[in-house]
């Protein structure tokens, strides 16, 4: 009996061994010869799951941006106008002959912004404050690039289904990532615009509003829209002539610092008044192993955008020999358009110990621009 | 008998292995794609400062708040002096939106 039995699982055994053995080899030729397309399908599972996050992020953004503005608004075409918006685009000028490029991109983006602005403006029926509708405008901003994220994601990864390109599929899964987390934070700042509260990108103007208000500066005049929605403020501190320029707030707003550098400039050498140097403060994207909140001290114009005020500036600095001075307080790119982290807040006194630093030990005798940089959203 | 019994164990241990690799893979692909984003709100504070003694009040923020805003209906707790927004923060921005 013992003897019949070993023999049947001797059998079983041989058997069994027989069907693994073929079923590694079937393994083996299916991953040869499918290996590719498991993939693209595990792939396309897996950004199709991410699609549908950045679906449900553009959708809560419109959402969110939709109910803030009914707020303020009767209007029944507001859906479609809001669509409208959202849709919209920009044709950036021919750059084959790049010869006064920085005109044009400076015309079409002033046609840009004045044209959202009152688009937004169109859809409110209440009566509402500049800064509110400011930040609207700043939230509306936002909600249009989260769903650019998802149009353009959505379209690529169409296109590798459609035309079953595991190597456009394998790309998308590699950039996806870092997409993500930006629209992480998009998401993030439409709460912070909403609210109105200061963004981690309002240092610049945050610590020049510090600087004029903490005692040991005497303003001497407010020159309110010196350039367009920038202000001017003319001071003493230490001694010393100071032309304070920022944006004008508390709507969230970046103004027009190029502008403004540039027609100070302009006017000191008309009256034979002698420009030491200027100093830029605006926030900047850290690396990932810096700590949120340092500040770091450097030369050229602190500003970023799309390239037309860091021209005007390096280009006025030049043409009138003044040195450019920069100082930037770090943060992540979430972090700038977010509400401000305290370890942000905390870096103020730093810079202005910095600025002070630089005014007494560093420069010759004359006047001093300090120019804060950024959304000046929440600052006056 | 007992060899035969030993290397069939070994394959079994294989494909058991193999098959608990792809559910998980299968597992990990699927849930990724039911993840929805949590929204999670920021907690903000706005410090007020007293422009009579200094003394510094941290709350809640409300909307309307900004930077050197006199705050309406709130006076300094020491000195019963005006009180103005010194700053607008959040401790830490929520990790995972």
């Amino acid at each position: 009996m013992r003897v019949m039995l070993d023999n049947l699982i001797l059998q079983l055994d041989e058997g069994f061994g027989m069907f693994l053995n073929a079923f590694y080899i079937l393994l083996f030729a299916i991953l040869i010869f499918y290996g590719q397309r498991i993939q693209f399908h595990l792939s396309m599972m897996e950004m199709g799951g991410i699609l549908k996050q950045l679906f449900f992020m553009a959708s809560h953004a419109r959402k969110t941006s939709l109910d803030e503005i009914k707020k303020y608004s009767d209007d029944p075409n507001i859906e479609e106008k809001m669509d409208r918006l959202l849709n919209s685009f920009v044709i950036f000028p021919e750059s084959m002959d790049p010869a006064g490029i920085v005109k044009k991109v400076e015309h079409i983006m002033n046609i840009r912004e004045a044209r959202f602005l009152e688009d937004v403006r169109r859809m409110i029926t209440k009566e509402i404050d500049e800064s509110r509708l400011w930040n609207y405008s700043n939230m509306l901003e936002a909600t249009l690039v989260l769903n650019l994220i998802y149009k353009v994601i959505e379209h690529y990864y169409l296109l590798a289904k459609k035309t079953k390109n595991f190597f456009l599929m394998a790309q998308l899964q590699m950039i996806v990532p870092l997409i993500f987390n930006e629209a992480k934070s998009y998401l993030l700042a439409i709460e912070a615009f909403r609210l109105g509260t200061p963004i981690g990108d309002t240092i610049g103007p945050y610590v020049v509003h510090k600087l004029l208000n903490d005692g040991k500066t005497e303003v001497i005049e407010k020159k309110t829209d010196y350039a367009k929605d920038t202000d001017l403020y003319i001071a003493e501190r230490n001694n010393r002539r100071i032309y304070v320029i920022k944006a004008r707030g508390p709507g969230g707003n970046v103004g027009k610092p190029g502008e403004a550098i540039k027609k100070v400039l302009s006017r000191a050498k008309k009256g034979n008044e002698k420009i030491a140097g200027i100093i830029m403060i605006d926030a900047a994207l850290k690396l990932e192993g810096e700590k949120t909140g340092t500040v770091a001290e450097g030369v050229g114009a602190a500003i970023g955008g799309i390239g037309v005020e860091k021209f005007k500036i390096e280009e006025a600095a030049t043409k009138y020999s003044v040195p450019l001075y920069a100082i930037i307080i770090k943060q992540s790119i979430a972090e700038a358009i977010s509400t401000m982290k305290k370890e942000i807040v905390d870096s103020t006194s730093e810079v202005i110990r910095r600025i002070d630093r630089i005014l007494n030990n560093e420069m010759e005798e004359g006047s001093v621009v300090i120019a804060g940089i950024g959304n000046t959203i929440g600052v006056p | 008998m007992n060899t035969t019994l030993q290397i069939d164990g070994l394959d079994m241990f294989i494909v058991f292995t193999l098959a608990f690799l792809v559910i998980l893979l299968l597992l990990m692909t699927m849930s990724r794609q039911e993840a929805k984003p949590r929204i999670v709100k920021p907690d903000i504070k706005t410090a007020l400062i007293c422009t009579s003694c200094g003394t510094k009040t941290i709350r809640e923020f409300r909307e309307g708040d900004y930077i050197s805003k006199e705050a309406d209906n709130e006076k300094c707790p020491r000195c019963g002096g005006p009180l103005v927004v010194d700053a607008i923060y959040t401790e830490q921005l929520p990790t995972k939106p």
